[in-house]
């Protein structure tokens, strides 16, 4: 029964094949956004733009508890071992980061991901979630604090104002795809 | 149930929603305090290094000099536009010079690797091939040149070790 009729939000674990395939290829479009939207304007975080609204509209898309982390982990595989990232045996942590706090805020912030303020909220949470990781990961690696700390400033300014921008886009793109019937069925649970 | 909703029902939703974007303010607000406390400034003053970051240039393991930005601004500066902005700073050769390193095998440029793999090795021939150190936002230099992939460039440049 769709979890909209019942009132219940469901578990990961009543994951379907079709929602399975739907993080599987959301996680491959966050990579592949990663690799695509690399602008010269050296803003420190603007790439994620595009895959946090990609992780917004795949929270939206399969409305299940647990989906965020899940969805962090597959892409976090994905990167660390088709060698899309730079952050060596840590690079997972940083996208499990960012799925734990996507899935945190979602579930503690009242209302629907398609509201703007909610989405552009989790979605600056969760890119700042991915630069503290990504801090946390160079402290591990013996990285120079010194230098972890140069920029932060600015970097999490800037990770706070895209994240948010694409959360926001995440919320637009999630409005437009729930108007497709089957998607709009996947999200009810249906 | 809709799209990404919360089961804690929508009774005392703006506050939530304000409380979460206080926090996250205050993430960032955190983040610039602890950048001003490590003395780690975006737009370095030209004559210092307010971090005491520096390069150590080694030869066979042996180190040969530490150059901090002012160091590394005195000498011989050269500029090379890559996808439309200018990368400007010494060249690597220039700076294996003035280390007294004229004649390598090849070279190895180890970075923070926080921002990329962190590591690049160039062979003699490459090294004469304008690559280029960059002064970067962040108060540290960067390797790059023109026909080095952007996902080679080494940022946060630690050490440059010859051979």
């Amino acid at each position: 029964m769709p979890s909209e009729m019942t009132g219940r939000q469901p578990y990961v674990w009543s994951l379907t094949l079709r929602d399975l395939l739907l993080i599987a290829l959301i996680a491959a479009l966050c990579m592949l956004a990663k690799q695509v939207l690399r602008m010269p304007i050296h803003v420190p975080g603007h790439s994620g733009v595009l895959w946090v609204a990609l992780f917004v509209v795949c929270r939206g898309l399969v409305d299940k508890r647990g989906v965020g982390p899940l969805l962090g982990l597959v892409a976090g595989l994905l990167a660390q071992f088709a060698g899309f990232g730079h952050q060596g045996p840590l690079e997972w942590a940083k996208w499990l980061t960012a799925g734990v706090i996507l899935e945190l805020l979602v579930l503690s912030i009242p209302g629907d991901l398609r509201a703007w303020g909610k989405a552009a909220v989790v979605g600056a949470g969760l890119h700042l979630g991915k630069l503290a990781a990504l801090t946390f990961a160079g402290l591990v690696l013996r990285v120079p604090v010194a230098l972890l700390l140069l920029g932060l400033g600015w970097s999490a300014t800037t990770h706070a104002l895209f994240g948010a921008l694409g959360g926001v886009l995440g919320a637009l793109a999630l409005r437009e795809l729930r108007r497709v019937p089957f998607l709009d069925a996947q999200a009810r649970g249906g | 149930m809709s799209a990404g909703s919360s089961p804690a029902g929508r009774r005392g939703g703006p506050v939530i929603l304000l409380a979460a974007a206080a926090v996250i303010v205050a993430v960032v607000v955190a983040a610039w305090v602890l950048q001003a406390g490590s003395g780690g400034e975006d737009v370095p003053p030209a004559g210092g290094s307010p971090s005491g970051y520096s390069v150590t240039v080694r030869k066979g393991g042996e180190v040969r000099g530490h150059y901090d930005l002012a160091a590394l601004r005195a000498l011989p500066q050269a500029t090379v536009v890559i996808d439309g902005k200018e990368q400007e700073g010494p060249l690597l050769r220039t700076l294996l010079e003035d280390a007294g390193i004229d004649r390598v095998a090849g070279v190895s440029v180890v970075g923070a690797g926080v921002r990329d793999g962190g590591r690049l090795e160039l062979t003699a021939a490459q090294v004469d091939r304008g690559v280029q150190l960059d002064f970067s936002r962040r108060g540290t230099v960067k390797v790059c040149a023109p026909w080095l992939d952007r996902s080679e460039w080494v940022r946060d440049v630690i050490s440059i070790d010859a051979e």
